[in-house]
């Protein structure tokens, strides 16, 4: 076990980590601001990918315009959802949400497979990021460490937004009162809107950048995601940002060592982590004690 | 008037502290209640009365302090053992089973503290000694008639009864009644306060009362207790807690003559 | 729905399927026993969903324990249908008693949320483990033997028989549930749907008798796999899949969710539907999404007005 091993293992648990983080960064803010549990927002990363790949294709193999087109797309889906499904249920009791977002990720999850095809899709290489680096030694995907940047970036961000500006504090208003912000002249409904669509947004986001970083699109590649987006929602607190940070690194951390040095029950680590924290901690690192 | 008993008290309250940010809610707080003796909890809104409430019954934690309950330390004990034990409470606002009939409403505690409710297969209709008691309990809290209604359909005052009933239901030692007559006309808060001081001469259960009301906190009370921002600021018959100065500039001031 | 009205429909309902299955064809009686294992699936959902109010969505997982259970069984220890199906429903109540003692303590949000992440790991787990469960290939060549009482043998590997054996057990299964909901325990579970905060007042103790609630559906829900593995010979991953946990969650709502007949009623519109559309798309999970979608947004007040009761949140 060589420090080389240990920093590769930690760069790669650090890459996965922080594209977790991207995915879940969307979800947690949902949560956090509209209290609904987005189960769909997986299947906008999903979309967020092929529309991504579709942009690409369609506008000569650029990547970068893939990456700001495809998103934008979904986006788009996204607030339409918002404005003419979910406001409609907000209202209505819980199980009508998370019923209503289950049947959304029964539509994308199959119009994926309608418009896009069953199997999988080879993704292009991004030029300028494709290739490795050599780290103490041995070779590590440049565009990986790509990922690694953008993590903290995208988290910088959404700390600013919400903590400096005066929209932040907008939304930081409606989402413990929502009455209140309402009452002193807030335009809750339309702040929603923006919240959820700026939330899937990074969803998507999260799934076009995905595109060179696995390598591979497959209908499948949502449930996947939002698994380990649950998993980190539970271990840093549902609704907490700096919690589903913390959760993506912890998670992404734990499988890359345990891909490496126990590959058979890598997953069950995952799990037994969040058994443990369910049993320990169960509103998660930073979340609200439930009740 | 209650039975006074030399026996050990039925609760004991010692040193109860909770505070919320920098609110004190409960401040030192130190009570003892004898069984049969009918108390009301008195004190201007933000006294801590419903504080004092929640954690006695178990839905808050306490800061520090013990609460001993027939001899056992309750302080940490979740809320159902509690009331296995035999202390119930009535909520201020309606807090019943909407959908289920009124009989069903008082028929669950009731089956629950008998440990009747494991019986998976058995039919609901067989448990005839159960379904007796609550009978005598709608009765005794005047809403036999109502029995098949869905609790839903009932007046408001009907539901506030109700309420009553789903915590006597329980059969408790001591009950705390959080305002029962809150939004109650004459008539259904004359009811519920017959059933009250029924109980408490009965002796099975020990009432105690978070009251707004005046005129029923001093017709029915053998015993006062007057929370001020957390503390307790009198503890005494009704007399004496209408004689104690501090009571009056505090609370019932306004209603002083000069 | 009164009582006499109850049984008259239930006893036509039966006549209907005893007269499928006496002279139905083998497609008929094939997609009516289909209907007959999701109704068992439905109907142990509903006691946790409709009477309790609790939206699980990993209740597939239960199934697949049922019908890797019995699969696994009757490949490495004996074909026996009887102990298989006992096997089957031991493993789906142990596997719902440990994923149960986690979720059940979390409100409805946490719940619904655990309850998927721990059903699609399951999943994971079917799907990973090839060796064992045969990965996405599934199990193969479960044997469906007859049972052998002695002197005679029921001929349960004949299709027709296999009918009756599983209309047996769905007879059995709403005589159970309907003892279950109207029993003492029953009266907690619609108390804890009506007013979850209230029963632990009235000396409940809410986690125990929701983790009660979740192990009876989940025991049903391996009856249910065990005999849907007895049916198609063969164990399938996706069975454990959360699109097929959505199976139950329409077929009550589409039912009626506090009705006795409705996942009976519902069962057989999905299982139709399902056919019907399978005629012309692969696709048939898209147009669920889309039913779902219409009645959340379309039929709130309707058959979806008795969803759930009025929990608080």
């Amino acid at each position: 076990m060589s420090v080389q091993s240990i920093v590769h293992v930690c760069l790669a648990g650090l890459s996965t980590g922080m594209f977790i983080w991207l995915v879940a960064s969307g979800l947690t803010l949902i949560f956090g601001v509209l209290k609904v549990l987005n189960f769909a927002h997986g299947s906008f990363y999903m979309l967020g990918a092929y529309c991504c790949f579709s942009a690409l294709s369609l506008l000569g193999g650029n990547f970068w315009l893939g990456v700001l087109i495809g998103p934008l797309f979904v986006c788009v889906a996204g607030c339409l959802i918002e404005r003419f499904f979910l406001r409609r249920v907000y209202q209505l009791q819980l199980p009508y949400q998370l019923l209503l977002t289950f049947a959304f990720v029964l539509v994308f999850d199959n119009l994926v497979k309608m418009v896009w095809g069953g199997g999988s899709l080879g993704s292009p290489s991004v030029p300028g990021l494709s290739g490795s680096v050599t780290i103490l030694g041995r070779a590590f995907p440049t565009y990986n460490l790509f990922i690694i940047a953008v993590g903290p970036l995208v988290a910088l961000g959404l700390w600013g937004l919400i903590e400096k500006t005066w929209y932040g504090r907008i939304i930081r208003a409606a989402s413990s009162d929502r009455e209140m912000a309402a009452a002193i002249g807030v335009r809750v409904p339309q702040m929603f809107t923006a919240v959820f669509t700026l939330g899937t947004w990074l969803g998507a986001m999260g799934g076009a950048l995905a595109v060179p970083y696995v390598g591979l699109l497959t209908p499948g590649m949502g449930e996947a995601i939002i698994i380990d987006a649950f998993v980190v929602a539970v271990i840093g607190g549902l609704g907490s940002l700096k919690g589903a940070f913390l959760g993506a690194l912890i998670i992404g951390l734990l499988s890359a060592f345990g891909t490496r040095f126990i590959p058979t029950f890598d997953m069950f680590l995952t799990f037994i982590l969040m058994a443990a924290v369910l049993l320990w901690r169960p509103q998660g690192f930073f979340g609200e004690a439930s009740r | 008037m209650g039975k006074e008993t030399m026996h050990a008290p039925l609760l004991q309250i010692q040193h109860l502290n909770k505070a919320f940010g920098r609110v004190q809610a409960a401040s030192d707080v130190n009570l003892d209640f004898q069984e049969g003796m009918l108390t009301s909890i008195i004190g201007p809104n933000g006294a801590g009365k419903s504080t004092l409430i929640n954690m006695l019954s178990g839905s808050l934690p306490v800061d520090s302090g013990h609460i001993i309950f027939r001899g056992t330390d309750i302080t940490h004990m979740p809320i159902h053992r509690r009331v296995r034990l035999g202390l119930c409470r009535s909520f201020q606002l309606v807090n019943i089973f909407p959908e289920l009939t009124v009989f069903d409403n008082v028929q669950l505690p009731a089956l629950a503290i008998r440990g009747r409710t494991r019986n998976l297969l058995g039919m609901l209709a067989r448990e005839r000694a159960v379904a007796q008691r609550v009978e005598e309990l709608l009765d005794m809290i005047g809403l036999a008639a109502e029995a098949r209604t869905i609790a839903s359909a009932l007046s408001h005052g009907d539901q506030r009864v109700l309420e009553v009933g789903i915590a006597l239901a329980a059969e408790p030692k001591l009950m705390f009644l959080d305002e029962p007559t809150a939004g109650m006309n004459p008539v259904e808060r004359v009811r519920i306060l017959e059933s009250i001081r029924r109980l408490s001469r009965q002796g099975q259960t020990t009432c105690v009362l978070v009251e707004h009301d005046m005129d029923i906190v001093f017709s029915l009370s053998d015993r006062v207790v007057v929370l001020h921002h957390g503390e307790v600021i009198g503890d005494g018959t009704t007399d004496e807690i209408q004689r104690n100065a501090r009571v009056r500039e505090v609370y019932l001031g306004q209603e002083v003559t000069p | 729905m009164n009582p006499r009205w109850q049984w008259a429909v239930s006893a036509l309902a039966l006549a209907a399927l005893i007269g499928i299955g006496l002279f139905g064809g083998r497609f008929a009686v094939y997609l009516t026993s289909r209907v007959m294992i999701l109704s068992i699936f439905a109907l142990g959902y509903n006691v946790m969903f409709g009477q309790t109010g609790l939206l699980s969505f990993g209740h597939a997982a239960f199934y697949a324990a049922g019908a890797y259970g019995l699969g696994l069984f009757a490949l490495h220890v004996t074909p026996h249908p009887l102990l298989g199906i006992l096997v089957g429903v031991a493993g789906a109540i142990l596997l719902a008693t440990v994923i149960g003692f986690f979720c059940v303590r979390h409100t409805e949000i946490y719940f619904a949320m655990l309850t998927l992440a721990f059903g699609m790991m399951v999943f994971s787990l079917i799907w990973n483990m090839r060796d064992i469960t045969g990965g996405d290939d599934g199990l193969v060549g479960i044997v469906r033997a007859p049972i052998s009482l002695g002197l005679f043998s029921i001929p349960i590997n004949k299709p027709q028989a296999f009918f009756f054996f599983v209309l047996f057990f769905l007879a059995l299964t709403m005589f159970l549930i309907f003892r279950i909901r109207h029993s003492p325990f029953g009266l907690v579970l619609a108390g804890i749907r009506e007013n979850h905060r209230r029963v632990e007042f009235a000396g409940i103790s809410l986690k125990n008798y929701r983790l009660g609630a979740f192990v009876i559906s989940g025991g049903f829900a391996g009856l249910a796999g065990a005999l849907g593995t007895l049916l198609e010979r063969n164990t399938d991953p996706f069975s454990a899949h959360w699109s097929h946990s959505a199976g139950p969650i329409l077929v009550t709502l589409i039912g009626g969710l506090q009705t006795f007949m409705g996942p009976i009623v519902g069962s057989t519109v999905y299982i139709v539907l399902r056919e019907i559309i399978f005629q012309y798309t692969q696709n048939w999970m898209f147009w669920f999404g889309i039913l779902l979608l219409v009645i959340i947004m379309g039929f709130r007040g309707g058959i979806v007005g008795a969803l759930a009761g009025k929990s608080k949140h």
